[in-house]
């Protein structure tokens, strides 16, 4: 007996609307997805943190185990070398990562889902370790604040990765990018407040400098003033000394010409009694000489105490900032773009990639990077002189080094012999001809100013010279 | 991106692709990125791998199999006295495609993931998953198949086809890939098209309120139901379908089309759908065989199919495939199809009303449907199956991914 218990189209009506449903459902879905790490994000205090939370919400979400954020070194599409710039294990964060074909797709804008990583070029370079990790992995790009960014949500498991979740990752890229852009120009706004602020705070201590200096020009001017009284005085005993000098001539003309007569001897007794009264009362114990002198004495103390405190106050205050070790080199680098260019020089710059930022005074950085610079300018110059066949050549190296960050200016100019290597550093020496001496005392001085060290080193005349300079990465804020 | 189809019924098969591969090529302004051809087993399988090679060029991936009858397209049913060939070609400069093909030997699983690698290599995709897996095999180990190209890339990726048919049920089927052909392989296309597709896979049967419990089974013999001789059951149930066979056996393809078995797969609002077995034959001993795997303590349902629906229901099959897709209809540009031969000899002589119906589906657009002995798709759940008497449905779009 046959007998339909139900018929195809009711099914199809059905398959219809449960498909809707699952629709629905998988939209809802990804909607609470988008509205929570909407929240997550845009509660982010700035764009490291916020990548930070990305990375967590999209493990959550997609309920994978990792995910790390790779963007490429360069800003060109041809990522040779990509920086992992968070991670939900450090273990992606150490690795070197170098683009192929897979990562070029994701960076043109094509996600791509792999269901294992073992024949993929990318991974094959990997460590077993980091391979380990890697089952299956979805990547998709997103426009960061200068070059594009690529997401990799990583599961240990083979094949994890399906439509859904890169449907929802299709989803909330656009957030996350347009969340990274906010933060970025957030942070450049407060960073030129910060600079703007630290200006006008500069103005104030110059103006503060200005009215102090008018005060202690006074101050000086007052007790200037009170010397000079001390001195005519000083002027007006000497004269009475030089009259006693006279009545000493007298004296001695008298004893010259023969016997003293009494009258004279009484002369003489009173005039000596008279002079030792005279010196008792200018350079007596209680001498008003000494009194003169010792206010000048001290006048002068108070001149030196004065000028001391303006030095004090008026030393140059270093104010660190956080700033892009690799932006600074290339303001450095562009203000003597043009006598680098002229001279043919060779300028290379290589900055280790984990190297980022720096928290140091930044401007005055500016100033000994562009000093270093210079010197190695002036040394190839020099060299040039008996060697016009002479590339060149000057290297600039970057790498951590601890807490430290060590910057090394490279050059192949005419070099130093060894015995100077400590002088050099001292105000007013130099080893060129056309040198002040003033530039690499400079950069001592602001070495020291945060607590850092440099040297040079040479292997003589003709040789090139390298200066070595250690600072912290971070500079302790002074109050 | 574009799709294009071609048709002959030429005899000759130096002819037919001569006629066919000059069509597409003229539509498409240049060679194509893959490459399908379905043809009747009346063409030499070896001339026609060779020929579409040389027509096409090294660079482009040729996939084939043979089809019941011939094949058909938008433009109708395509088989003369059981000769036809059509071929489906797919222009995507921004897409990677890569077919792969094993011989299935005693190792299907093994001879999946060897088609499946070599296809993803030949895609330049290795280590991605595709949109698509697309596959023709010798009928026998479908499930196995499967289960070998979802080891290597998850259950979650859509996998379609058909198994290649012949004329006349004497395993005369053949497949073909990049110049070579056999006739126990797997042909494996991964897709990576630049634009979204969808897919469906339903059969065209209602289910009664019959049902059994298979109690013996040996691969594709069902022995027993409910403890009894299955034929004996299955005459039964039918109601004298198979009488004549009973005593000594033999073919009964074409007597159990509208009554096939169907196997609970899912569930959709509270009504099951269902994965069909299509018996072929009567054993000495009272069995049936099947085009697919049964298993011991599974329930089968008697499923009943009218000539009417198996005419239509390619076409609303069809239309549930655009329906899943996130575009519209007017962005279609093709489809694939797969109706199975034993619905097409069934329903043979309305055979253009059914490419009629799923060319109104597909917006018009370019398709091919290929006469399969064993279908396989991808179920609403999104799981993948093999199953009898279904129709596998593919739609593709315009709409970027």
């Amino acid at each position: 007996m046959i007998k339909a218990v139900d018929n195809e189209v009711v099914r199809e009506a059905l398959i219809n609307l449960d498909r809707s449903r699952k629709k629905e459902r998988l939209l809802r879905e990804q909607a609470n997805s988008l509205l929570e790490g909407l929240e997550i994000i845009t509660s982010a205090t700035g764009t490291e943190d916020m990548l930070g939370q990305l990375l967590k919400m999209v493990t959550e979400q997609l309920q994978c185990e990792d995910a790390f954020i790779l963007s490429p070194q360069q800003k060109s599409m041809e990522c040779e070398k990509l920086d992992c710039i968070g991670a939900t294990d450090p273990l992606f964060r150490e690795r070197e990562w170098v683009g192929g074909k897979i990562f070029k797709r994701a960076l043109a804008g094509h996600p791509v889902m792999l269901f294992s990583v073992l024949k993929v070029e990318e991974w094959q370079q990997q460590s077993e370790e980091v391979q380990q990790k890697c089952g299956s992995v979805l990547l998709i790009s997103f426009p960061g604040v200068d070059r594009p960014i690529i997401l990799c949500c990583v599961s240990r498991q083979r094949a994890y990765f399906n439509k859904t979740h890169l449907s929802l990752m299709q989803r909330m890229m656009p957030i996350a990018s347009h969340a990274l852009h906010t933060l970025y120009f957030n942070e450049q706004l407060r960073q030129e407040i910060d600079e703007r602020n630290r200006l006008e705070q500069y103005a104030s201590f110059q103006a503060g400098i200005a009215e102090m200096s008018a005060s202690v020009l006074h101050n000086i001017g007052n007790t200037v003033t009170g010397g000079q009284g001390h001195l005519l005085k000083i002027e007006q005993q000497r004269k009475n000394l030089l009259g006693l000098v006279k009545v000493f001539g007298a004296v001695h003309e008298w004893t010259e010409a023969g016997p003293l007569s009494d009258a004279q001897v009484e002369k003489v007794d009173k005039v000596l009694q008279g002079a030792a009264k005279i010196l008792t009362e200018v350079v007596g114990e209680e001498g008003s000489m000494l009194d003169g002198l010792g206010a000048l004495n001290r006048a002068n103390q108070h001149v030196a105490e004065i000028i001391q405190m303006q030095r004090g106050v008026s030393r140059p205050v270093l104010t660190a900032s956080e700033f892009s070790i690799e932006q600074m080199i290339t303001d450095t680098l562009s203000m003597i773009e043009e006598g680098i260019e002229r001279r043919g020089i060779v300028v290379s710059v290589d900055i280790h990639s984990l190297l980022k930022a720096l928290y140091l005074p930044r401007n005055p950085m500016i100033q000994m990077l562009l000093n270093l610079v210079k010197n190695s300018i002036e040394s190839i110059d020099e060299r040039k002189q008996t060697d016009e066949q002479l590339s060149g050549a000057i290297q600039i190296q970057v790498s951590p080094d601890g807490e430290a960050v060590r910057l090394v200016v490279k050059d192949n100019g005419v070099g130093i012999e060894p015995e100077r290597f400590k002088e050099v550093f001292k105000f007013g020496e130099s080893s060129k001809e056309r040198g002040s001496g003033f530039g690499l005392h400079s950069v001592a001085n602001f070495v020291e100013g945060v607590e850092g060290r440099v040297a040079v080193e040479s292997d003589g005349i003709n040789c090139g010279a390298k200066v070595v300079v250690r600072l912290p990465q971070r500079m302790a804020d002074r109050s | 991106m574009k799709i294009a189809t071609a048709s002959s019924t030429e005899e000759n098969t130096k002819s037919a692709i001569a006629e066919c591969y000059s069509s597409l090529h003229e539509q498409l302004g240049r060679a194509p990125s893959l490459l399908m051809a379905y043809y009747s087993d009346t063409h030499d399988s070896a001339e026609m791998s060779r020929l579409l090679r040389a027509s096409a060029g090294e660079e482009v991936q040729v996939h084939g199999a043979s089809s019941c009858l011939g094949a058909m397209t938008e433009t109708g049913f395509h088989s003369k006295e059981g000769v036809g060939v059509s071929l489906w070609a797919i222009d995507d400069p921004e897409g990677d495609y890569g077919t792969g093909a094993a011989v299935i030997g005693d190792d299907p699983e093994g001879a999946a993931v060897e088609a499946l690698e070599m296809a993803l290599e030949r895609s330049n995709r290795i280590g991605e998953v595709p949109t698509l897996v697309w596959i023709n095999g010798a009928p026998g180990r479908e499930e196995a198949l499967i289960a070998g190209i979802e080891s290597v890339i998850g259950a979650d990726v859509p996998i379609a086809g058909g198994s290649s048919g012949d004329n006349t049920v004497t395993g005369n089927w053949s497949q073909i890939a990049n110049g070579e052909q056999w006739s126990d392989a797997v042909v494996v296309s991964v897709l990576f098209p630049s634009t979204q597709i969808s897919y469906a896979f339903h059969s065209g049967y209602d289910p009664t309120d019959t049902t059994g419990i298979v109690t013996r089974c040996e691969g594709r013999t069902l022995m027993e139901i409910d403890g009894r001789p299955a034929a004996e059951v299955y005459n039964e149930w039918t109601e004298g379908a198979i009488t004549e066979m009973l005593p000594e056996g033999g073919n009964v393809l074409a007597l159990t089309t509208l009554f096939p078995l169907g196997r609970v797969v899912g569930e959709v609002g509270g009504l099951p759908y269902y994965k069909l077995s299509h018996p072929d034959g009567v054993t000495a001993d009272g069995g049936l065989t099947l085009f697919s795997n049964l298993e011991e303590g599974e329930t089968l349902t008697l499923m009943q199919g009218t000539i009417d629906s198996l005419v239509s229901r390619a076409g609303r099959v069809t239309e549930a495939a655009v329906e899943a897709g996130d575009f519209k209809s007017e962005q279609l540009i093709g489809g694939l199809a797969i109706y199975c031969a034993g619905c097409m000899l069934t329903v043979q002589p309305k055979m253009d009303e059914v490419s009629g119906y799923i060319r109104e589906a597909l917006n018009d657009q370019p398709f091919v449907g290929v006469f399969t002995f064993g279908e396989q798709g991808c179920f609403i759940a999104n799981d993948n199956a093999h199953g009898n008497l279904m129709i596998s449905i593919v739609a593709f779009s315009n709409q970027p991914i």
